[in-house]
């Protein structure tokens, strides 16, 4: 067979060749995801249709069609990918920058869009659309998906239960916070898997009991004496799918707390899943996120580390935490928003769409918190009074002094830590 | 100059070796196969054509550069035999060149490969040290694998293959040329009657298996590169190869020649380009012999010194270190005569026959 009957296989393409003798074929790579906006409508009655968290389908609010969205379940072996130097140059490049704008091809309206939106209503013809955009690359769009799972009526439940909780918050509070509509909105999360081998080196110190003989009293005492020596060892730990949120929406000390996501019921990713949802692309771009990532895992070697060292004398504590293996994936997760606003000031709720796991912030009655207090040192104070009266009476009163010191202690200790929840929780928690 | 070489193939004799089987081309009269170092050879009436030659590999042509690897190589030996010196080697020394077969040859057809791309992922250590973090970045090149197909239309020229079946066993003597463009040139030697031309053993058809292996082999690299890419796992062909023109390209080597007592044939090997040198090394075991007998009888003269000494030392205690002395020298020279008497042998164990270990 030459060259002149030689034909190449359908679905390869011809590509450069740095050799004008000889040409090359290359399979045709899949098409990258063009700028699009897709409207959803019933195709019984025209209206538009949106997804059901509680159905879990696409449905017409209308005559009640009902669709599932076209997509399966992929769980966590979900695509991960390389930290190819070539993608992390695009990963920097903003790719929804330039648009600001719509085209509603239901109603012909162009409507304003927030620069990071997927999906979007329109304000004219009340269609639901999502925006599938041009990434700087393919592997950039979400491409996998964990639809809700918890109910609106389940959060909302939840919420009021957490309201009620806790002694130091306003009485009133369930009662008077204006709880805003539940919000639903699937937010960008990339996820990491690495190998991480850390080897440590430090002086660790060992105590020892040393008897030695005291020439003043003439006595022979012990003392505890520290001996150092060098010593290494080895942590290796496989980490697979830690999370970073990629949205600038929430709280990242509240996302920690309700991330525990459950990802073998991630999906492969369908627009259907968005369908009058709200829905953000990152803005955490990918190597931010993942210097992030990196800061907590290497401090949690760093603790592992520690913690095979028997003694609590540490000295000279050197670490080389060889990381391997890294892969991410960036994933929509669904999560449900509520601000809601007490005596002028906003209060941040949110909850995990997957697990109901809830974290959020809570307004703190300070005027409790100095009640309580008051408590807790009363006793001590009393006690103390009533010690010293009995000293002025010349009746022995020094075990009186004892208890009332000790009472004050505790009270002391159980104020701070009541102070520190009472913070926690104002900040979210 | 292409005039010169078919002057002097005109003015040739073509001889053969009754043990290697090497046929080859020389002016003047051959008395050792320059290729095996073998006597018996002879005249042999042939109207075998040698082939075009093309280019011929640059070498050494100083004499000079040469005296010193013999210099250094016969060094080592102990009672070497009465030829192995300098002289006599240089006086016996020829150029030799041997041929391999330069083809070129018309591609045309169509390939399909799985080729390898390299490409860099990222990665870091990070350094825990004064309770300051330090992150370093590292890199690492792995290999994508992707099928490509395509068409070539090109023509090989030079590829470049043995034209003598025992070439291996030569490549174990001279080690490997170098058959890089750059260390071609023309014929343009001036060809002297000192110098030796070895007919090709292995003609245009047996040749062309391993020709178009090779051509094959370029192919696949040609492709790969062609494609950008760095690696091939699998490589298959549909190609026809046409208009394929044969010559040949010489490469060089020194050779001499010298006999032992017995007039025994040695020989010593020189690549001209890389000057490498191989060759037998021959240790007189009559030399040793000799050597032996006189180391042997200073150590009895020795051993009758000390008895003579021993009987005479209760005179003084000087004559008592003489004896001891004596004693020692004896058991010396004793040992001496055994070396002399094994060593040549046992050298020439591992120092001659080089041709035929090479095979
Ligand atoms: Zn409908
Ligand atoms: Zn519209
Ligand atoms: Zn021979």
């Amino acid at each position: 067979m030459t060259q002149a009957n030689w034909t190449p296989p359908q679905d390869f393409i011809e590509v450069p060749s740095a050799d004008d003798k000889i040409r090359v074929w290359a399979p045709i790579p899949q098409s990258e995801l063009s700028e699009t906006s897709h409207t959803y409508n019933c195709p019984n009655c025209g209206a538009p249709t949106k997804f059901d968290i509680t159905t879990s389908g696409l449905s017409c609010v209308h005559c009640g069609y009902q669709v599932k969205p076209d997509s399966k379940n992929i769980g966590k072996a979900a695509q991960e990918l390389e930290f190819r130097t070539e993608t992390i140059k695009k990963a920097d490049m903003s790719w929804y920058e330039n648009r600001n704008q719509v085209h509603c091809e239901n109603c012909g309206a162009n409507l304003l869009v927030e620069k990071n939106d997927v999906s979007v209503k329109c304000l004219f013809c009340a269609s639901n659309k999502v925006i599938l955009q041009k990434a700087p690359s393919q592997e950039f769009y979400p491409s996998a998906i964990i639809p809700f799972k918890t109910k609106p009526a389940q959060v909302e439940n939840s919420i009021l239960t957490w309201l009620e909780k806790g002694w130091f918050h306003p009485k009133e509070l369930q009662q008077n916070a204006k709880i805003n509509k539940l919000s639903p909105i699937y937010i960008p999360a990339w996820t990491f898997d690495t190998d991480i081998d850390a080897q440590w080196k430090a002086l660790v110190g060992y105590e020892r009991q040393k008897r030695y003989y005291d020439s003043s009293s003439k006595t022979w005492k012990t003392k505890t004496v520290i001996d150092w020596c060098w010593e290494d060892g080895q942590v290796k730990e496989t980490i697979d799918d830690f999370l970073i949120s990629g949205s600038d929406k929430i709280q990242d000390h509240l996302f920690v707390n309700i991330s525990n996501f459950n990802l073998s019921d991630l999906m492969e990713f369908s627009p259907d899943f968005l369908v009058g949802i709200k829905a953000q692309l990152y803005s955490k771009h990918l190597p931010e996120a993942w210097n992030e990532a990196k800061g907590k895992l290497r401090e949690y070697m760093k603790d592992a580390c520690y913690h095979d060292i028997p003694t609590s004398h540490v000295r000279n504590f050197s670490l080389v935490a060889d990381f391997q293996n890294e892969t991410w994936r960036i994933i929509f997760l669904p999560i449900y928003i509520i601000t809601y606003i007490y005596q002028q000031n906003t209060y941040q709720v949110v909850v995990n769409g997957q697990t109901n796991q809830l974290a959020g912030q809570k307004p703190v009655d300070w005027n409790k918190i100095w009640l309580a207090f008051a408590g807790l040192f009363a006793p001590g104070i009393f006690a103390a009074f009533i010690s010293l009266i009995l000293l002025v009476l010349g009746t022995p009163g020094l075990i009186g002094l004892l208890i009332s010191f000790f009472l004050l202690v505790i009270g002391g200790i159980i104020a701070v830590s009541i102070y520190q929840k009472a913070k926690a929780s104002e900040k979210g928690s | 100059m292409k005039t010169n070489i078919i002057e002097f193939l005109s003015i040739t004799k073509t001889w053969g070796c009754e043990k290697c089987g090497s046929l080859y081309l020389k002016h003047d009269k051959s008395s050792f196969c320059p290729v095996c170092g073998d006597k018996h050879v002879q005249e042999i009436n042939t109207n075998t054509q040698y082939p075009e030659i093309e280019l011929i590999l640059n070498f050494h042509k100083n004499v000079q550069d040469y005296e010193d690897k013999i210099q250094n190589f016969i060094q080592p030996v102990k009672f070497k035999t009465e030829q192995l010196n300098l002289n006599t080697i240089k006086k016996n020394g020829e150029w030799v060149f041997f041929p391999f077969w330069l083809v070129d040859s018309k591609a045309n057809g169509s390939w399909k490969a799985e080729f390898g791309f390299n490409y860099l992922v990222e990665s870091s250590v990070e350094h825990l040290q004064h309770g300051e973090w330090i992150s370093q970045k590292t890199n690492e090149t792995r290999i994508d694998w992707k099928p490509r197909q395509g068409t070539v239309e090109k023509e090989y020229s030079n590829i470049s293959i043995s034209a003598l079946s025992y070439y291996n066993q030569l490549e174990r003597i001279f080690g490997s040329y170098n058959l890089s463009n750059d260390n071609k040139s023309l014929t343009d030697y001036q060809f002297t009657n000192q110098i030796t031309l070895i007919y090709p053993n292995i003609d245009k058809n047996t040749g062309w298996q391993f020709a178009k292996e090779s051509l094959i082999k370029k192919i696949n690299s040609d492709c790969q590169s062609a494609a950008g890419a760095q690696h091939t796992k699998t490589f298959s062909q549909q190609v026809q190869f046409s208009d394929q023109n044969w010559t040949l390209l010489l490469l060089p080597y020194f050779v001499s020649h010298y006999s032992d007592e017995a007039g025994n044939p040695y020989s010593i090997w020189i690549n001209g380009q890389s000057l490498r040198i191989q060759g037998d090394r021959y240790s007189s075991p009559a030399k040793g012999k000799q050597f032996g007998f006189v180391f042997l009888l200073i150590s009895f003269v020795l051993f009758l010194l000390f008895l003579l000494f021993g009987y005479l030392s209760r005179m003084s205690d000087l004559v008592a270190i003489l004896a001891f002395f004596s004693l020692l020298a004896s058991i010396g020279f004793l040992i001496g005569s055994i070396y002399s008497f094994f060593y040549p042998s046992n050298w020439n164990k591992k120092n001659t026959n080089t041709f035929n270990k090479a095979g």
